[in-house]
């Protein structure tokens, strides 16, 4: 392992910002960044903390806390902000389908140039599932790279610091946004097989952020003729 | 005096009666996304500029002539950029809002001096209001750590303590106490029960204040355990006869 490691370890600096909304993902960053670690080097980090109330641990890199709480999308943005590396790595410690493999193949694909905006969709729980493919799927699986992006579940986004700087999120979700902004050949969307979780503190809510998602989508490919009037 | 003002809209009009007072008259530079505050700053003749992108702040050199930065952002992650931006133009103070108490270090780590937490200071006002029988406390200044605490008397006016018995712990302390009655006058009838609607007051640097506030309150805790042990016999005899 550790002659696998020494191979593939590349010298470069990326900022990384992992995100969760519960106690328990806060716990497993100690974990996620001693292994990106030995991979790459990392400039700076941030925990950013989306749910309420503030986790009373002190995690072992700073914690920013998102104003208002449960807006997924907006960390992005905050991310962006808050680092000034021009490479970011968003990790998503609440998911069940981090797998070093995949962070490091994302890394090293943005190092070496082949995309500037990658990330990984595990297969999502049927509520959000179904509101997703109801109103959302249908409209944009006509257009690459969209097409890949089959659940609405995400584990890692990493992309140049500027695609993230952005006022278009929805309160769940950037990733299908930025990836309209950002030119197709260099969008990678990897389908994940395995099944993640939706936190328990958003279920229900699955109908009400795809139908935020869908809007955003439709005015965005209509506002660049993308979208037929029929649709 | 020279001010650098990096503000949001919701704290503009707020900063700028907050500098009216500063004589003689800074010069003040508002720097500020939002266009209501474009159009204050042209009423008010500040020059104002809209540009906030970090890689046009950190060319301006003339930034570094400031001698103080006010930041206040809706956004603390606004508000962590721009004080780092302050921090390396050398601004030698840099005061900054706090939107979230719990991103005060952060703040902290990238240099700014004063930090003035809006969150803090509301919630717990809004809790002064209607929470009782418990400690409020609140922060009054940036410069030193002065601290109001009130705690307002509901409950635990059936107790029977006296005013001296809470003088008699808090001579100890470095702070200023007092016991407020529900018409606002200040009691010094040493022998006088504390009753319901009463309000008692400490005033000090924080961590005293903390101390005096951790002395009374074992004061209510053992009477509070003395009339629970009192109830409990009155109610064995009661109910056996």
């Amino acid at each position: 392992m550790a002659g696998i490691e020494a191979e593939r370890r590349f010298y470069t600096n990326v900022s990384t910002v992992m995100y969760t909304l519960s106690h328990r993902g806060l716990s497993k960053t100690k974990y996620v960044y001693r292994v990106i670690h030995r991979y790459f080097d990392v400039s700076e980090s941030y925990i950013i903390f989306y749910g309420y109330p503030r986790p009373k641990v002190s995690p072992p890199i700073p914690l920013y806390l998102l104003d208002p709480p449960y807006s997924r999308g907006k960390l992005f943005v905050v991310g962006a902000k808050l680092v000034q590396n021009p490479v970011i790595l968003y990790i998503n410690l609440d998911s069940n389908c981090l797998k070093e493999d995949l962070l490091i193949d994302a890394v090293e694909g943005i190092i070496d140039g082949h995309f500037q905006l990658y990330f990984t969709v595990p297969l999502s729980t049927p509520e959000f599932l179904e509101a997703y493919r109801a109103s959302v799927y249908g409209m944009i699986k006509e257009f690459k790279p969209l097409e890949n992006l089959q659940y609405p579940s995400y584990t890692i986004a990493i992309g140049k610091r500027k695609l993230f700087l952005t006022a278009d999120y929805t309160p769940w979700s950037i990733e299908p946004l930025i990836a309209l902004d950002t030119p197709m050949e260099l969008v990678r969307i990897r389908n994940d097989t395995c099944i993640d979780a939706i936190p328990e503190e958003v279920r229900g809510f699955g109908k009400i952020f795809m139908d935020i998602l869908a809007k955003k989508l439709t005015l965005k490919l209509a506002s660049r003729g993308m979208l037929k009037q029929s649709k | 005096m020279k001010i650098l003002l990096a503000t949001s809209k919701r704290y503009a009009r707020l900063l700028l009666d907050a500098i009216g007072d500063v004589r003689p008259k800074p010069k003040i530079i508002i720097l500020s996304l939002d266009e209501e505050v474009a159009i204050l700053a042209k009423n008010l003749g500040i020059e104002y500029r809209s540009d906030l992108t970090i890689e046009r702040l950190y060319t301006s050199e003339e930034l570094e002539e400031y001698d103080l930065a006010i930041i206040a952002m809706d956004d603390d992650q606004d508000n962590i950029v721009l004080a780092r931006v302050a921090k390396s133009m050398n601004i030698p103070i840099i005061i900054s809002i706090l939107n979230n108490t719990a991103n005060r270090d952060l703040l902290i780590r990238e240099g700014v001096h004063y930090i003035v937490d809006v969150n803090e200071f509301t919630v717990n006002t809004i809790k002064t209001i209607f929470i009782s029988d418990t400690w409020v406390a609140i922060k009054l200044s940036g410069i030193v750590n002065l601290v109001v605490a009130l705690h307002r008397i509901v409950r635990r006016g059936i107790l029977g303590i006296t005013l001296a018995e809470i003088e008699e712990v808090i001579r100890e302390e470095n702070v200023k106490f007092m016991l407020l009655e529900k018409g606002g006058r200040v009691v010094t009838d040493a022998s006088k029960t504390i009753e319901t609607g009463d309000i008692i007051v400490v005033t000090g640097i924080e961590d005293d204040v903390r101390k005096a506030m951790d002395s009374i309150e074992r004061i209510f805790r053992k009477h509070e355990e003395i009339f629970a042990r009192r109830y409990a016999e009155t109610f064995r005899i009661a109910t056996r006869g």
